[in-house]
């Protein structure tokens, strides 16, 4: 009987991975379900935990992460979703008139204390739920507790290298393949732009990037300093370690001593409307903090603050699509040179366009300051 | 180690005064970046101009000041609460203070709401200190108020103050539960405490509340001892128990409210250096309470030492460190010392 048992198990085992395997090779960008043509179902798709999740048929009530909302709204099926954690939306009056109005709170994924509420997602009934990967949520707090039927995938829409990949998982979940796949070449173009560009720079400058608090910076291993390698930059504090969305408390003459050539401060645009580039009507809440920042005692000798290259940027919509748009802004930040022909403002628009708010969010320019266009 | 004679004690008090300037020079010649101490000392004096020079001015003389400043208030404040409330275990933070400083900051931090109109309303931070002394204070006036319904014994005062903090802390709980990641982290970081955020102005502010508690401290010792052989006794040696405690807690509240709104809430200092004080001076409150001041300025001092220097160029939150060398510093005098501090 037990031998049967791991019979069963190791046979089981070998179909998943097998089924998985155009998802875990690299020759199978095109996607997690077929080239073309409608997917199939039952669908397996690997998450970007490694985990193998099969999908009964197209996921029609969707529980999703902040990040995973964002994205939803970009392969135009906000509908889908009956739950998330409204503590990342009540800030944001655009993106709310986008959201159903019976979205269910479930609490929240990230950050210290992250709890969501598992009643409250089991008793919604999703067909799906989009998590966060573990770095962000620990593993058995979700899967053990619910009820089988609900199918959790793991995926993280922050980690630029995983993109592409998530948002074509995503889109055959969701039977919206061709969306998805449209949406993926947009980001994988954006991504490849960048590493094409920065590949020929002369030479990467030292970012030091403060994260909606002073001398708030992330550490090495986090996504923020993946973003500032991969946009051609040197994360200064990056002989300091941290995992996910992990931030360090650094102290003040320590930046000054590793003397920067690009300063960037990130402000919560999703949090607070006067850092809301479709709400605030003036950029003078960021010109607030860039003036702080540039009258802090001793900056004036570091190289970014003697040669004018602070910048305040808000951070709104960055997951998905948006976090592609936010690597082009870093990279066009640290080399400017190198990415003249760009337009960030005609980016933001397509992303807004994309998302499907571009009617609440007309003619936003403000999120850089001082405007770099 | 028997009861130090009067004279001893005097001795003690006089060799602990000299510790404070040690910790300056200690504390303005240690921290993330290395900068030899004879470079130090030329910055102090002026004679080098350029990095150095901005580096131990703008951002390690305020901050020692700060923490030389901060510790000797709370532990003041933490000695004449316990005096007051004749309760070891008292403390400004067992009267829902830090409880009520956390939620004001909270409000800052996670809802956005600034309570009174001071600062940039886009600086966190700077909305969270202010929310932090506005809300302690009016935890202050609620406890004391409430206490004064019953008598202003030293049972009520204690009890209005942890049934205050309860309520505080539910309602910060409450907002935690609400708030998003970010704002949750930045809300952790700010209840752990540090003083890396106080700037010249904090310093002033500091001042005033040393100020504030010396005074006081001053004017009450002799009423304070005679508080601690009971309310009776007190009466009949010339002390009024009822004004002497309203005024003491009001006032202490109050210069521990600033405290908390430029340092955040940093506990231990205030709960543990009168202890330390009257192992080292005995139980008069004429010598307990400078002795807890320097004991105070010690702890704090050393603390955030090593909350610059300890995982730099990173800053650990100092009242991480006050607690993790504190108590064992504590449990040592508490388990070597033979006599009874506390009846």
């Amino acid at each position: 009987m037990a031998s049967l048992t791991v019979l069963a198990v190791a046979v089981a085992c070998f179909l998943t991975v097998y089924l998985a395997l155009p998802i875990l090779t690299p020759t199978s960008t095109e996607g997690a379900s077929a080239k073309t043509g409608p997917t199939k179902y039952p669908l397996t798709v690997v998450d970007s935990d490694g985990r193998t999740v099969v999908i009964e048929r197209p996921a029609r009530r969707v529980v999703a992460q902040t990040y995973a909302v964002w994205v939803l709204a970009s392969l135009n099926a906000t509908d889908l979703v009956v739950g998330t954690s409204m503590a990342s939306f009540r800030g944001d009056p655009i993106f709310m008139q986008k959201l159903p109005k019976d979205v269910v709170d479930i609490g929240s994924f990230y950050g210290p204390g992250a709890k969501v509420n598992v009643e409250a997602i089991a008793s919604l009934g999703p067909d799906v739920v989009i998590a966060p990967t573990r770095l962000y949520y620990p593993e058995a707090e979700l899967e053990a507790r619910l009820p089988p039927n609900i199918k959790v995938i793991r995926l993280s829409f922050l980690d630029v290298k995983e993109l592409v990949k998530e948002i074509r998982v995503l889109g055959a979940v969701i039977n919206k393949t061709e969306e998805a796949e449209e949406l993926a070449k947009k980001v994988e173009s954006l991504i490849k732009l960048v590493s094409e560009r920065v590949a020929s720079a002369s030479k990467r400058p030292k970012v030091y990037l403060e994260w909606y608090s002073p001398y708030f910076t992330p550490a090495n291993g986090t996504i923020f300093h993946e973003l500032i390698v991969l946009a051609g930059g040197v994360n200064v504090f990056s002989d300091l370690r941290a995992s996910g969305q992990g931030f360090v408390q650094v102290s003040p003459e320590s930046v000054i001593q590793r003397a920067p050539d690009v300063i960037i401060r990130c402000v919560p645009g999703w949090m607070m409307p006067a850092y809301n580039p479709c709400v605030a009507k003036n950029e003078s809440a960021l010109k607030a903090l860039y003036d702080e920042m540039k009258r802090r005692p001793g900056w004036e000798s570091i190289p970014a603050v003697a040669n004018d290259r602070v910048y305040v940027i808000s951070s709104i919509y960055d997951g998905g699509y948006g976090k592609a748009v936010q690597l082009v802004l870093m990279a066009k930040l640290l080399h400017p040179e190198l990415f003249e022909d760009v337009n960030l403002n005609d980016l933001f628009d397509d992303l807004v366009r994309t998302m499907g708010i571009d009617r609440y969010c007309v003619g936003a320019r403000i999120w850089v300051y001082p405007a770099v266009s | 180690m028997g009861l130090p004679s009067g004279k001893l004690k005097g001795f003690f008090v006089v060799l602990a005064t000299a510790l404070p300037p040690l910790l300056f020079f200690a504390s303005v010649s240690l921290g993330s970046i290395s900068i030899p101490f004879d470079r130090v000392l030329s910055a102090l004096v002026g004679n080098v101009e350029g990095v150095e020079r901005t580096i131990v001015w703008s951002y390690r003389v305020p901050r020692t000041i700060a923490s030389l400043v901060a510790g000797a208030t709370l532990a003041i404040n933490g000695a004449v609460l316990q005096a007051l409330t004749r309760n070891p275990l008292a403390s400004p933070f067992t009267l829902g203070l830090s409880s009520a400083a956390s939620f004001g900051a909270a409000l800052a931090i996670i809802v956005g709401k600034k309570l009174i109109g001071v600062g940039d309303p886009l600086v966190l931070t700077a909305a969270a200190s202010t929310n932090a002394f506005v809300l302690s204070v009016l935890a202050m006036v609620v406890v004391t108020g409430l206490a004064s319904l019953r008598g202003m014994t030293p049972e009520s005062l204690v009890l209005s103050g942890i049934a205050v903090a309860y309520l505080f802390s539910a309602a910060t709980s409450f907002l935690q539960y609400l708030a998003g990641e970010t704002q949750l982290r930045i809300f952790v970081m700010w209840a752990m405490g540090d003083l890396m955020r106080v700037d010249w102005l904090g310093v002033y502010l500091l001042i005033v509340a040393l100020a504030i508690s010396t005074m006081l401290s001053l004017k009450m010792a002799w009423d304070l001892n005679a508080l601690s052989l009971g309310d009776e006794t007190a009466t009949s040696l010339g002390t009024n128990p009822k004004s002497t405690r309203l005024v003491g807690t009001l006032a202490t509240a109050f210069s521990t409210a600033l405290v908390i709104s430029q340092i955040g809430p940093v506990g231990f200092v205030c709960l543990m250096s009168p202890h330390i004080a009257r192992y080292l001076v005995g139980t008069d409150n004429r010598y307990v309470i400078p002795m807890a001041a320097v004991m105070g300025t010690t702890l704090l001092t050393i603390a955030d030492i090593g909350a610059r220097t300890l995982m730099r160029p990173a800053e650990m939150p100092v009242g991480i460190i006050t607690a993790m060398f504190g108590a064992p510093f504590f449990l040592g005098l508490f388990v070597r010392a033979r006599r009874q501090v506390w009846q």
